[in-house]
């Protein structure tokens, strides 16, 4: 029997606030739920156990929001784009939501391949004088130890506004580097090595972190300890007040804007600088963008 | 009410699957206008807990009730706990992260005899007063239910209030007599007094527990302190049950948890009679819901809910009349959509086989069947009414459909047990394996394996097996290296489950009230979470039995004859105690009683004592 033609709906949604502590498999479960209450007429896999054919974006780790997040869906039969993404947001909840839909070429690369290099911003409890990111992260996982060099991974220049650290990685065949990892080790070296103090210090610091290395790998604990996250939708947290209302949308219709924190921070009152006596820790870590390519010099990596 | 999020929230990046305390999952519902708060508290994880029916089904009817609002709380897995005790936050609801000891009232189900610590850990990280009796007046008045509440003593010092049977209007009339107490100003001594006149409600503290030679005298263990409270508790049913719809909202989780489906209950009761069965002889009489109630609940459901699989659950789904025709419906409305609709309990003859042929599609894993006992003897004695062709029917039917593994499941120390019938496990399993390779093609017969799995007999209240004791660990051990000994094929494996938890379950199944002193010594030493085997703390069991002086041993395994006076003759399930008595007797002569959904009247006394009838939606056909 010929290969029945499927349509295929790439959404994006965004993960965010309280559902931001939601792993990868527990995203993936509650979006093909929405899709089925939605009732779409989504493709199923034949054979022994039939399936939805859905196709995740790359994994966030838990505690890590997103707000350009991505699915690919097979349609048995075209759904006009506006009215896919009504059904789903009315079969989603405000902090998983669908904020976009288009349709692909069959042979468009697969939505976990197709971007690369990820953007994170992340919000800090009070602005540093500095941030530079270690040159070296630990991981221990297993027992075992392994090195990663953050310059293998890093593109582009992190960047510091206030309390906001903003930075991009790119993710290898070999593996990824957790961004909430990462932060972890930067912010344990700006508490421990008087960066807040200001000046760019020299070099950098060498950071330890437990916990799972690579990106989706199925550690079900909050990476690197000291993500947390901001208040969710309603709940008046200050990400709501940090937000950038249509921004967000990113070419969606009209759904309700992710949550994403300004470059400045001062709508949030989080640029107020360290005291002397702060321990810096991380109020929200967000992937704000996911890219193909690394993104052009002097772009705002919030659009893509 | 306070909210409890931004302090859980900081401990939630340190804790394993935070998905378990976030809320926001679909369908969770928050009810503003009322002005009266349950709890509704399953005592284990979110994991075990969320798909429980009964938290579903009491949280419903509360928030359907005017002036009523529910929400729900688990037990936080352990590491959350600790971290929790140490940031001095209390226990919280999942709706509004609110405290539980802001609530109005809380509900604890007892789902099964392991769950008597963590009932305690719940109301200490709730920061309520452990005993009943020592609670103020701006506590939250502490409810309890579910199976283990019909032999409620083991538990009764910690509830303000235990309900017999089925929740679904007790509850919530339940709540609204404590509202109306509260709006008129009286104290709680006061408000307990008059929850003891509603029917199914139980309030410890109004009864004395009597000694042993009263007891016996009297016909029962406890005695009303004052006028008015009644001597005897009947059993609540809920009648409607039949015409209800069978869907109803639910929440749809993010984290994983056991039973992660719609549940959709077909029936209730069972009346099948098997000696052993709690279950069999708490939920009768037996109700159906109609195919067309049924299989219109699960297409709502499933639209509602985006769940790509479906459980008809009951205790015998496929004793349901209209089963073959709801399942022939659910196959044709499902097709194509990738949902799997599942049959708990398979039913032990070659129907059983056809029901599970007609959900399995093309994959096909293992099936499960319960002779529980190995000799045609025994089986006659538990009234288990299956014979050696009904299940080799079923081996049959099931291997020559495809299946390629099945697991036996069977029960060590039943009443009368010999060491014939447990070399006859042994043999039958063997046989079984025999036939099922018969039954694939030669080239196939080398997948094909027999599991058999095997559980120490528990004693249950409420039982014709209620008076006979617990074989000692010792002789359940030299029953199982019989066994053991006995099975020479090697795709025959022999599971056997632990035997130290079996063992509580009896205590608890079977014990007065003194045996709230041991649970509670017993949490002190830190048992906790006992239905997990990797975190059961025998010796704090242990410990704790020699701290208040009881002896659990001759509570689990003494046998008593049939006139002994237990110590939950006061609560009634419906069936009268002649009939367990005369049931049991029966089981000595090796003789059986039929269903009588499938014949006439066996006479248990449950439809007169409580004014219904067996419902059925047409009539049954063995």
């Amino acid at each position: 029997m010929a290969e029945k033609r499927l349509f295929r709906l790439r959404v994006t949604f965004c993960k965010q606030g309280r559902l931001a502590l939601l792993s990868h498999l527990e995203v993936a479960r509650a979006l093909e739920r929405a899709v089925r209450r939605a009732g779409l007429p989504y493709a199923v896999s034949q054979g022994f156990s039939p399936h939805m054919k859905i196709a995740f974006g790359a994994a966030l780790p838990v505690g890590v929001g997103g707000t350009h997040e991505v699915f690919d869906l097979q349609l048995e039969r075209y759904v006009a784009p506006e009215r896919a993404l009504a059904a789903l947001q009315a079969a989603s909840v405000a902090d998983l939501m669908a904020k976009s839909c288009r349709y692909l070429e069959p042979s468009a690369p697969a939505a976990s391949v197709a971007f690369p290099v990820s953007t994170y911003r992340a919000l800090l409890s009070c602005a540093p004088g500095a941030f530079p990111l270690p040159r070296e992260v630990r991981i221990v996982r297993k027992k075992k130890e392994k090195r990663l060099l953050v310059e293998d991974f890093l593109v582009g220049e992190p960047s510091l506004a206030g309390a906001v650290v903003t930075f991009s990685l790119e993710a290898k065949a070999t593996g990824s580097l957790r961004p909430d990892v990462l932060l972890a080790a930067g912010v344990e070296a700006c508490n421990a090595g008087g960066f807040r103090a200001g000046g760019a210090g020299g070099g950098r610091a060498v950071g330890e972190a437990a916990g799972g290395g690579a990106v989706g790998s199925g550690g079900q604990t909050a990476g690197g300890g000291a993500v947390g996250n901001g208040g969710g939708s309603g709940s008046g947290g200050d990400a709501m007040d940090a937000s950038v209302g249509g921004d967000a949308a990113g070419g969606g219709s009209g759904g309700e804007a992710c949550l994403v924190l300004a470059q400045s921070a001062s709508a949030a009152g989080r640029d107020v600088p360290c005291g002397e006596g702060d321990r810096v820790h991380v109020v929200s870590l967000t992937r704000i963008a996911q890219a193909a390519e690394p993104p052009a010099p002097a772009a705002d990596a919030g659009q893509r | 009410m306070t909210d409890l999020w931004p302090r859980l929230e900081a401990l939630l990046a340190h804790v394993e699957r935070p998905a378990r305390y976030v809320n926001h999952e679909w369908g969770s519902v928050r009810k503003e206008d009322a002005d009266f708060s349950f709890c509704m508290v399953y005592p284990d994880t979110y994991e075990l807990g969320q798909a429980n029916q009964a938290v579903r089904i009491l949280a419903n009817a509360v928030n359907a009730t005017g002036h009523l609002r529910a929400e729900r709380a688990f037990l936080p897995a352990a590491d959350l706990i600790d971290r929790m005790r140490e940031a001095g936050l209390p226990l919280f609801s999942i709706e509004s992260c609110a405290p539980l000891r802001e609530f109005d009232a809380i509900g604890i189900t007892l789902p099964h005899e392991l769950a008597a610590t963590n009932v305690l850990e719940t109301l200490d990280l709730a920061g309520i007063p452990l005993h009943a009796g020592e609670r103020r007046e701006e506590d939250p008045f502490v409810l309890g239910g579910g199976p283990c509440a019909f032999n409620p003593e083991p538990y009764a010092p910690f509830f303000d209030a235990v309900f017999i049977g089925e929740g679904e209007e007790a509850l919530p009339e339940a709540l609204l007599v404590l509202r109306e107490q509260r709006a008129r100003g009286a104290s709680r001594a006061e408000a307990l007094r008059a929850l003891a006149r509603l029917a199914g409600c139980y309030v410890p503290t109004l009864y004395r527990w009597r000694s042993e030679e009263e007891a016996q005298r009297a016909g029962s263990w406890v005695e009303p302190v004052e006028p008015g409270v009644p001597a005897r508790i009947e059993k609540r049913l809920f009648a409607g049950f039949a015409e209800s719809p069978g869907w109803e909202p639910c929440v749809v989780p993010y984290a994983e948890v056991v039973h992660d489906r719609l549940n959709v209950e077909v029936l209730r009761g069972c009346a099948r009679g098997c000696r052993f069965c709690q279950a069999g002889m708490m939920y009768r009489p037996v109700r159906e819901r109609s195919a067309d109630n049924v299989v219109a609940s699960v297409m709502q459901g499933l639209a509602e809910t985006g769940y790509d699989e479906v459980s008809l659950t009951s205790l015998s789904s496929t004793d349901h009349s209209q089963i073959a025709d709801i399942l022939e419906r659910l196959n044709r409305s499902c097709e194509g959509k990738g949902v799997r609709i599942s049959v708990p309990s398979q039913r032990l003859d070659a129907f059983g086989v056809d029901m599970a042929k007609l959900v399995a599609g093309q994959k096909k894993g293992g099936l499960t069947f319960a002779p529980e006992a190995g000799t045609q003897r025994l089986r006659d004695v538990i009234n288990k009414n299956v014979t050696e062709e009904d299940l080799f029917g079923a081996i049959d039917a099931a291997f020559a459909a495809g299946w390629r593994r099945c697991k036996l499941y069977f029960m060590i120390g039943l009443p009368t047990e010999t060491d014939e019938d447990v070399k006859g496990i042994a043999s039958l399993a063997q046989r079984a394996y025999d036939r099922a390779r018969a039954a694939v093609p030669p080239e196939q017969r080398g997948s094909v394996r027999m599991g058999v799995s095997c559980a120490l007999f528990v004693p249950k209240a409420q039982t014709p097996f209620q008076w006979d004791g617990q074989i000692p660990p010792e002789e359940a051990a030299r029953r199982v290296g019989l066994l053991r000994r006995s099975v020479k094929y090697k795709a025959v494996d022999v599971h056997w489950h632990d035997p130290a938890t079996s063992f509580v379950e009896a205590v608890m199944s079977r014990a007065g009230r003194e045996a709230a002193a041991w649970v509670e010594a017993a949490w002190r030493r830190g048992a906790r979470f006992d239905a997990w085997s990797e975190l059961f703390r025998e010796d704090a069991w242990r410990e704790a039995a020699r701290e208040v002086g009881i002896d659990p041993a001759a509570i689990a395994e003494t046998s008593h004859d049939l006139a002994r006076v237990m110590p939950w003759a006061h609560v009634s399930t419906g069936v009268s105690t002649q009939f367990l008595a005369r049931e049991r007797r029966r089981a000595e002569a090796g003789e059986t009683t039929p269903d009588c959904t499938f014949g006439s009247c066996t006479g248990c006394g449950a439809c007169p004592a409580l004014g219904a009838e067996n419902d059925l939606a047409e009539v049954r056909h063995g």
